[in-house]
């Protein structure tokens, strides 16, 4: 019995080859997605290279090799050993690693996994494809935070330790003491505000005295008065300052030894013919009241009455 | 005794019965029928031509729709994880959840959607359309087995094409969504490349691939099934055409909502 019939043969043709062709574009399509994916080594020349670290700390496939800072490839696998993990690098063939790098693992950071940093050396080698160069568990990002987080926990034991019962029971000893002084802070405040209020009315009424005082007539009187006075004393200052001058030209003469005074100041000898006549003068007294007593004693002497 | 006479927890009871009994029926039906298939194809009674015409009818048809399909949905999700993630995140990581996002679920959850409205509802019509005007009896009096004749070679052509159509919505969707970053946040190709390479494991392909694989075999099992058991004349052919589209989304979902807990972790 024959089978169903096939269909035209040119038809039939026609769909094997577009059946062909779609099985190779989507295989074609698997391996673009793939190799753009995973950057495939095949094209890019790239080359391997091993480094044994004591712990991976939790590095994956396809975590990125830099060196410098900058991505030079990928880890692509690892392998547990007795004494660490032998951590593969896959690396771009245009950056070539010194023969006496190392490498270090780090953190890349919350959302950067971790990191396989190259730290170059200075030799002129290169290492070649295959190469191991020696590596250790670094330090990264997340570890610095877990060391903040230990002493952040140190610091707050040390902060619970201080707060003991006793250390509370004087906080609220304290607590209580300040809530009284401040009641009486307070209190106090009220009064000085009273007192504050009279003085500032008290003020305020001086205030208003004074303002009256300088508007009022008196004040102008006053000052006129003042005007008048000290133009008087202008005229006595200037009078006293000529009286002065004449004083002065005076002294000057009696200093010279000029005129009566002058030469009374400047010449003994007048001091001394004065001086011989208050002596002569004080013996014709004495003279004379001998004389008056004689003559009261004895006046017949001097007296004589005749009357024929 | 009629069924309005019958007590409410009884006919909950029968309704339940029938559910079950034809939920066990389908399962079985498509079980035997994957079966059939495995034996026509492991006894070489399926015809290469057959298979030919249906890749062709399957998969080449369907490459158009699939590479739109795969590029919005590369597009879609790069500008809504732009608008997202602009300002929270180092924006190259947009790279990495457009990937993720493609290859692991849009890709192939979008191309089955096609696939079932395309080719999954015409099955149905077609080889209900067979049923109801006894085509098929026909072809079992002269002699040949329905499932070598038309179940295996739908099958085989879904297990070899859409695995192929997820891998072209992939690419599409990943190159699309490439673009689209750059288009709608300015992330070059570079910096994209660098944060989807950044999380990528070549796995998360194999998965994709798998979950084609998965619904190559399933939406053509499903539609041939319910083409095969169409009754009722052309009505009967339009419901179970509807029943199929249904049944085959409903079977994607959960399908797609068992695969991660299956194969990824």
């Amino acid at each position: 019995m024959d089978p169903a019939p096939l269909p035209p043969p040119r038809r039939a043709h026609r769909q094997e080859v577009l059946a062909g062709a779609l099985v190779l574009a989507g295989v074609l399509a698997i391996l673009v997605a793939l190799f753009t994916l995973t950057d495939a080594s095949l094209f890019r020349g790239r080359y391997v290279l091993t480094s044994r670290v004591p712990d991976a700390g939790g590095i994956r496939k396809g975590d990125p090799v830099q060196m410098r800072g900058v991505n030079i490839g990928r880890v692509t696998g690892f392998r547990i050993e007795q004494d660490g993990v032998v951590v593969r690098l896959e690396l771009e063939g245009e950056y070539r690693v010194p023969a006496d790098s190392r490498m270090e693992l780090k953190s890349g950071g919350l959302l950067g996994g971790t990191v396989a940093e190259v730290v170059p050396g200075k030799s002129a080698q290169v290492l070649a494809d295959g190469a191991s160069l020696p590596g250790k568990s670094g330090t990264g990002a997340l570890d610095g935070v877990e060391q903040l987080t230990n002493r952040a926990e140190a610091a707050l034991s040390q902060v619970q330790a201080m707060v003991s019962p006793e250390t509370a029971q004087h906080v609220a000893t304290s607590s209580a003491e300040l809530e009284r002084l401040l009641k009486e802070l307070s209190g106090a405040a009220v009064e000085q505000r009273q007192e504050l209020a009279q003085l500032t009315r008290s003020l305020r009424r001086s205030a208003s005295g004074v303002e009256a005082a300088v508007a009022g007539p008196e004040l102008a009187r006053a000052v006129k008065r003042l005007d008048a006075l000290s133009a008087r004393m202008d005229q006595v200052s200037a009078s006293l300052q000529r009286s002065s001058g004449s004083l002065e030209v005076v002294m000057g003469r009696i200093e010279r030894g000029e005129g009566t005074l002058g030469r009374l100041s400047k010449d003994d000898t007048l001091y001394l013919s004065l001086n011989a006549a208050a002596t002569n003068v004080a013996k014709a007294g004495r003279e004379v009241g001998a004389l008056s007593e004689d003559l009261r004693l004895h006046p017949e002497r001097y007296v004589k009455l005749s009357l024929f | 005794m009629s069924a309005g006479g019958q007590s409410l927890p009884l006919r909950l009871v029968r309704g339940a019965g029938r559910r079950g009994e034809g939920v066990l029926r389908h399962a079985g039906g498509i079980g035997l029928l994957a079966l059939g298939t495995l034996n026509a194809t492991l006894r070489g009674r399926v015809r290469f031509a057959d298979v030919v015409a249906q890749v062709y009818s399957m998969g080449v048809q369907s490459v158009p729709l699939v590479l739109i399909t795969g590029m919005l949905a590369g597009v879609v999700t790069s500008q809504q994880g732009g608008y997202q993630f602009t300002g929270a995140v180092p924006l190259y990581v947009l790279g990495s959840i457009v990937t993720s996002s493609v290859i692991l679920e849009l890709g192939p959850v979008m191309t089955a959607f096609v696939l079932i409205g395309r080719v999954g509802a015409r099955i149905t019509a077609e080889l209900g359309t067979m049923q109801v005007s006894e085509q098929i009896d026909a072809l079992q009096a002269l002699g040949r087995d329905p499932v070598s004749v038309l179940a295996a070679p739908r099958v085989l052509a879904g297990v070899l094409t859409v695995p192929l159509l997820v891998g072209l919505a992939d690419a599409a969707g990943l190159f699309a969504g490439m673009l689209a970053a750059k288009v709608a946040v300015g992330l070059g190709p570079q910096s994209f490349l660098y944060g989807a390479r950044l999380f990528w494991h070549s796995y998360d392909l194999l998965y994709s691939l798998g979950k084609g694989l998965t619904f190559g075999v399933v939406l053509p099992l499903i539609s041939v099934h319910m083409g095969m058991r169409t009754r009722g004349g052309a009505e009967g052919v339009g419901r179970a055409t509807t029943a199929s589209v249904v049944f085959m989304i409903i079977t994607v979902l959960v399908l797609d909502a068992l695969f991660p807990p299956l194969f990824l972790n």
